[in-house]
C-alpha cells in the first residue's frame, strides 16, 4: 500500500524532539525540508504536531475533574426562581484579533504613504530644497539626506534640505518633529532651523520638537553633543545651551527663555519606536504620550483620574490595545468617537472613593 | 444534544441537561481560568462561581450566538474582575497585559468528549514504560533530560520512546484529527 509506504519513511523519533522543542536548529531544518517535498509528508507532519497537542490538553484538562466540583457545588444550585437577567454578548470578534487587523492595515497604509510621497517628491526635484511633509498619519522613515544624515519625520511636519550641501554648515529646517541621527563630519557642523531655535551639532542623534503653534521647541540628545542657541535672543546672556545625552533644552519663544533640564520623559521618540515605558505615570501625562506617539486625541471624563499611576512596559503594541489595559486596570470604560477616545470613569468607580 | 437544546433545558430548570454542560465545559474552562489567574485552584473557583450564577439566571438567559463563545467570554470577564481586585494595584496593568496576551482561542483547551476518550484509549493502549514517559512530557512539561534522569534511563532511550509513543498515539487519532481540521475551518467564530 501506497500510504503505508509513506509512513515507513517517517523518522518518529525526529518529529516527536521537534514537537517538543527538543530538537537542534538542524533537525529543525531537516524536518521542514522532508516536510516539504511531495508526497504526504507534510500532512504527516501536521497530524504529528496536532497529536502532540491534544495530547497535551488532554493531560492539562485531566487536572480538573468535573465531578469533584459537581458535587461541591450542586447544594448551591437552587430550584428557586431566577432574579437578574443576563444577556450574552453577540458575536464579536476577540480584542486581539480585532487589534491586529486594525495594526496590520494601519501599517501597510503608513508604508504606502511613505513610499508614494517619497517616490513622488523625488521625481520632480526641486530646483535648490528639497522637502518632505508628512500628513496627519504619517510617520516617514530612514529619510536620506545628501551627506548620509538619517532623519525620521514625526507626522503633521515639514522637513526641507538644500539638494547638495555646499556651504560651511549642512543646514536644515524643520517645522513639527524629527528624529536626527546626523552622520559625522567635524568640518562641516549639521545645523538646524527649529522654530527660533538653532541646533549646532557635530555628528550625533536627537529629538527636535518645534510645532508650528506651540510655545516651546523642544530638543532631546540621545547621543553625541549638540548646541542649542536662540539668535533672536540677541546678545543675551544663556542665548546659548550645550546639551549632553539625556539632556532636554527647551526654547521657550514667547518669554525668550532657553532652559536646560534632565529629560525625565522616556517616551520623547516613542513615535519613532513605538515603545512606551511608565513607571509610576500619571494618567494624565500616559495619555499625552499615547496621543503623541499614535497621532490620536484620548479625553477624560473626571480631572481626578489624571492623577492615577500607572506602572506598565509597552512594546510594539497598538493604541487601542493600550487602553483596553487602562482600561480594565482602572476600571474604566472607554469609547470611541469621531476618531477620539473617551475614558470615563464607570458607575460607583471604587478609586472615587480613595483618597 | 445540540447546544441550544441544552440550553432551552437548562432555561426550563432541569438539573440534569445543566450537569451535562458542566460536566462537559468545566475541564475547558478551568484550563483556560488558569492561563489567566496562573493558578489551577483559583481557576477551579472562578470557574464554580461561574456555573452557580450560570443557574440562578437560567430563566433570562439567551443565547443567540455560540454557547462556547458566551461560556470563555463570561470566564474570561470574572478572570479579569479577579485580578482587579488584587490587593497590589500597581501590577494590575502589568498582569492585565499579561492575561490579555495569553488569550488564546477557546478551541485551544477544548478537547470534544470523543476526542478525549480517543486519546486516552491510545495512552492506555502505550506500553507502561513509554506511557510514563510520554506523560512526563505532555502532562509536566519535562525536558528528555530531566525525564532521563527522573527515571534513571538514558536520554536516547527517551527520545525513542516518544517517538514511538508519537506514532501509535497518532495512529489512532488520524482519521479524528483530519475530521476535526475540515470542521474547524467552517466553525469558526
Amino acid at each position: 500500500m501506497k500510504a503505508s509506504r509513506n509512513i515507513e519513511e517517517v523518522n518518529w523519533d525526529l518529529l516527536a524532539k521537534v514537537l517538543s522543542d527538543e530538537a537542534s536548529a538542524s533537525e529543525k531544518a531537516e524536518v521542514e525540508a522532508w516536510a516539504g517535498q511531495p508526497g504526504e509528508h507534510d500532512a504527516v507532519l501536521k497530524s504529528a504536531e496536532e497529536t502532540m497537542k491534544k495530547a497535551r490538553l488532554y493531560y492539562r484538562s485531566r487536572r480538573f475533574d468535573p465531578a469533584a466540583a459537581w458535587e461541591k457545588i450542586e447544594g448551591d444550585l437552587h430550584a428557586s426562581p431566577p432574579v437578574r437577567e443576563l444577556k450574552p454578548s453577540h458575536r464579536e470578534v476577540p480584542l486581539r484579533r480585532r487589534i491586529l487587523q486594525v495594526a496590520a492595515s494601519l501599517l501597510l497604509a503608513l508604508a504606502l504613504g511613505a513610499v508614494g510621497y517619497y517616490a513622488g517628491f523625488r521625481q520632480h526635484e526641486p530646483t535648490v530644497f528639497t522637502e518632505v511633509i508628512s500628513n496627519d498619519q504619517q510617520v516617514l522613515r530612514g529619510i536620506l539626506l545628501p551627506d548620509g544624515t538619517q532623519v525620521t519625520l514625526n507626522n503633521n511636519s515639514r522637513l526641507t534640505w538644500p539638494r547638495q550641501f555646499s556651504g560651511e554648515v549642512r543646514e536644515v529646517s524643520i517645522e513639527g518633529e524629527a528624529f536626527f541621527e546626523v552622520h559625522p563630519d567635524a568640518s562641516k557642523p549639521f545645523v538646524i532651523t527649529a522654530g527660533d531655535a538653532r541646533v549646532k551639532v557635530l555628528g550625533t542623534s536627537f529629538n527636535v520638537c518645534a510645532r508650528p503653534g506651540e510655545k516651546t521647541v523642544e530638543v532631546v540628545v540621545e547621543t553625541g553633543k549638540v548646541e542649542v542657541t536662540a539668535p533672536r535672543l540677541a546678545q543675551e546672556p544663556g542665548r546659548s545651551l550645550l546639551l549632553l545625552p539625556g539632556e532636554k533644552g527647551v526654547l521657550f519663544q514667547e518669554a525668550r527663555q532657553l532652559v536646560k533640564s534632565v529629560n525625565d520623559n522616556p517616551n520623547v521618540t516613542s513615535w519613532k519606536t513605538n515603545e512606551l515605558v511608565f513607571e509610576q505615570k500619571k494618567l494624565g501625562d500616559v495619555l499625552k504620550d499615547l496621543e503623541k506617539t499614535y497621532h490620536t486625541e484620548i479625553q477624560l471624563s473626571d480631572p481626578a483620574l489624571a492623577d492615577l499611576l500607572l506602572t506598565a512596559h509597552f512594546s510594539q503594541q497598538p493604541v487601542e490595545f493600550i487602553l483596553e489595559v487602562i482600561r480594565l486596570t482602572f476600571s474604566l470604560e472607554l469609547s470611541a468617537q469621531n476618531g477620539q477616545y473617551f475614558l470615563t470613569a464607570a458607575q460607583n468607580h471604587p478609586l472615587k472613593q480613595k483618597p | 444534544m445540540d447546544d441550544l437544546t441544552l440550553f432551552g433545558l437548562i432555561r426550563e430548570g432541569d438539573r440534569e441537561a445543566f450537569k451535562t454542560l458542566f460536566h462537559s465545559w468545566y475541564a475547558p474552562l478551568c484550563h483556560y481560568a488558569s492561563h489567566f489567574l496562573n493558578d489551577d485552584e483559583q481557576a477551579e473557583e472562578v470557574v464554580q462561581d461561574f456555573f452557580v450564577r450560570l443557574w440562578e439566571k437560567r430563566a433570562t438567559l439567551s443565547v443567540d450566538s455560540s454557547l462556547r463563545h458566551y461560556l470563555f467570554r463570561s470566564v474570561r470577564n470574572h478572570c479579569l474582575n479577579l485580578i482587579r481586585q488584587d490587593k497590589v494595584r500597581q501590577l494590575h496593568a502589568v498582569r492585565l497585559q499579561e492575561a490579555l496576551l495569553a488569550d488564546n482561542a477557546p478551541e485551544e483547551y477544548t478537547l470534544s468528549p470523543e476526542m478525549m476518550l480517543k486519546i486516552e484509549e491510545g495512552i492506555e493502549a502505550l506500553p507502561e514504560k513509554r506511557r510514563e514517559i510520554f506523560r512526563l512530557n505532555r502532562e509536566q512539561g519535562l525536558k528528555y533530560r530531566e525525564i532521563a534522569e527522573k527515571l534513571g534511563i538514558s536520554v536516547k532511550t527517551v527520545e525513542a520512546q516518544m517517538g514511538a509513543a508519537l506514532r501509535s498515539l497518532r495512529e489512532k487519532l488520524r482519521i479524528f484529527i483530519f475530521f476535526s481540521f475540515f470542521t474547524k475551518k467552517g466553525k469558526r467564530e
